[in-house]
């Protein structure tokens, strides 16, 4: 593929970070109406990482879309990461996975070898997952954008909402933070191989495992950590009623993250997310490079996970069998004026 | 000085281009980008390194950051000049700034009111007259600033008799009509006067 043009360069930034920023979409969603059916048991109201739809007293429908512009270089790569990113969703409401459709925007005037490599990937990434593809939608577009809508069930009973946590539970984050930054700098070529290596792993590693160890454990509340960045998911996961208070010490960094981000590599996405929360924490006190981690927007993230404190420690160890990266980050508190503290 | 035309890149090309031509020697450093958060991310690196930080808003979607040093990296940013007492009062009597090209002339006028959003004190009253009216009234690429100002508590008043002349009066978007009578008061009562 190296004489193919580089997919990049039909996108002006990538991935998670290309969402549209949290206060823009609050606005834009505001107008809409709510739906009346309340079989609805989650909607966009919640902002949540997926809508539910109970089918009868057992099962729910689990139904979500995830799609953007390539964050990578490699269309096969890319194509996994999206797939990747999609499925997150289902597994973050406490579901499984079942059936895909593609999402493709591709230039007319690019070589279909890059749209089937991309393709391929994300195929590769259904088929590890057991998620059956169902077919999917093409238009030409100036810009390559890709991802998919899945479908999943999950026990009526058994849904993880993200808005849920009680206090006294403590945070488990499931994969390291800092893509967005080794994204930023690799995208101006100061990204070493390695640390390029471990986000693009992280990325494409499929939040199943993780997911699947919570079925036997107290799990309070469930989000994965994406575009708006941890500080921000962890806001809404504790929305008004409670606060957090996070060891910023036992965060999982992808390698020479904090080194790039005090060199300034930052995304553009990272700064509307720290617009966007604004005053809810205080991070002057922080090093400032840990501080843009904690506003790095991710791509195909970990889960964030809120469970009982007796049972946090045997949670991470079964989490750690496939996701060693995996941490306790903190814990639920009483809500106070700020939602995050660290320590 | 250097200009660095960065419109269009994605963060951190600003940022990289910036640090790598001051890094190379450049004492200071112009980069144009096309967005606020652009900017920010520009400020916070001036901020980490040392660099003065100056910001020129030349359009809606065109901002000149301005990162300088001399060669060694500032302490701190340069305060902004104070005034030793009162608050300036302002005379705008053009839509320009200066003789010479008129759309040099309007452009400069428009980052000079920019400009006095920063100021410190702010001015305490901006007095429009003759062609300056057309600051004031409704398409002026200026409204934003003046409300930023006014927001910080300073006057705008416009002429009356000049909005009639020009056929403006109904298209005042900012301030208040004032007659010759009170913009003469304003004038003598002026503890420190600026005349554009």
């Amino acid at each position: 593929m190296k004489d193919q043009p580089s997919i990049l360069s039909h996108c002006t930034s990538g991935g998670c970070g290309a969402k549209i920023g949290p206060d823009a979409l609050s606005g834009l969603l505001a107008g809409l109406p709510r739906a009346a059916d309340d079989r609805l048991l989650v909607g966009f109201d919640a902002s949540d990482d997926a809508a539910v739809y109970q089918l009868n007293g057992a099962q729910s429908l689990i139904s979500t879309i995830d799609f953007f512009p390539p964050m990578v270089d490699n269309a096969h790569t890319f194509g996994r990461i999206a797939a990747a990113n999609a499925l997150s969703d289902v597994y973050a409401m406490g579901g499984t996975p079942v059936l895909a459709l593609n999402i493709v925007c591709f230039p007319e005037a690019l070589s279909t070898d890059m749209l089937v490599e991309m393709l391929a990937g994300g195929a590769e990434i259904l088929a590890e997952a057991g998620v059956s593809l169902g077919g999917g939608h093409s238009v030409y577009d100036k810009e390559i954008k890709y991802g998919l809508a899945v479908t999943g069930l999950v026990d009526t009973a058994r849904v993880l909402r993200n808005n849920t946590p009680r206090v006294g539970d403590m945070l488990l984050l499931t994969k390291p933070l800092g893509a967005g930054i080794v994204l930023a700098a690799s995208r101006v070529g100061m990204a070493s191989d390695n640390a390029l290596r471990a986000a693009l792993d992280g990325m494409q590693r499929l939040n199943k495992y993780a997911a699947e160890k919570m079925a036997a454990f107290d799990v309070s509340a469930c989000t994965d950590v994406t575009g708006f960045g941890l500080l921000v998911h962890l806001s809404e996961m504790c929305g008004k009623a409670v606060s957090a208070k996070l060891d910023t010490s036992s965060l999982p960094v992808l390698p020479e993250a904090l080194a790039y981000a005090g060199e300034y590599l930052l995304t553009a996405a990272g700064q509307r997310n720290r617009n966007h929360f604004g005053s809810r924490a205080d991070v002057s006190a922080l090093p400032p490079a840990l501080a843009e981690i904690l506003f790095d927007p991710q791509t195909s993230g970990g889960l964030l996970i809120s469970v009982a404190p007796q049972q946090a420690q045997a949670l991470l160890c079964e989490i750690q069998r496939d996701d060693p990266l995996a941490r306790i980050i903190g814990e639920i508190i009483p809500g106070q004026a700020h939602t995050v503290a660290f320590i | 000085m250097k200009t660095i035309d960065m419109l269009g890149k994605p963060c951190p090309m600003p940022v990289v281009a910036a640090s790598r031509a001051l890094q190379d020697g450049e004492s200071a450093v112009t980069v144009l980008v096309d967005n606020a958060i652009a900017v920010e991310n520009l400020r916070k690196m001036a901020d980490g390194r040392g660099y003065a930080f100056a910001l020129v808003q030349r359009a809606k979607d065109e901002f000149a950051v301005t990162l300088g040093g001399d060669g060694q990296p500032l302490a701190q940013e340069q305060p902004l000049p104070t005034t030793a007492s009162g608050a300036p009062t302002v005379l705008i009597s053009k839509d320009q700034l200066g003789e010479g090209d008129e759309t040099l002339g309007k452009m400069l006028m428009k980052g000079y009111l920019f400009s006095l959003t920063a100021l410190t004190p702010p001015p305490k009253t901006l007095l429009f007259l003759n062609g300056g009216v057309r600051l004031v009234c409704e398409g002026s690429a200026a409204l934003g600033d003046l409300q930023t100002l006014v927001d910080g508590g300073c006057a705008i008043h416009a002429c009356g008799t000049c909005l009639n002349y020009y056929g403006l009066t109904e298209s005042l978007a900012i301030g208040q009509v004032a007659d010759m009578l009170f913009i003469s008061q304003s004038l003598a009562q002026a503890d420190r006067l600026i005349t554009l």
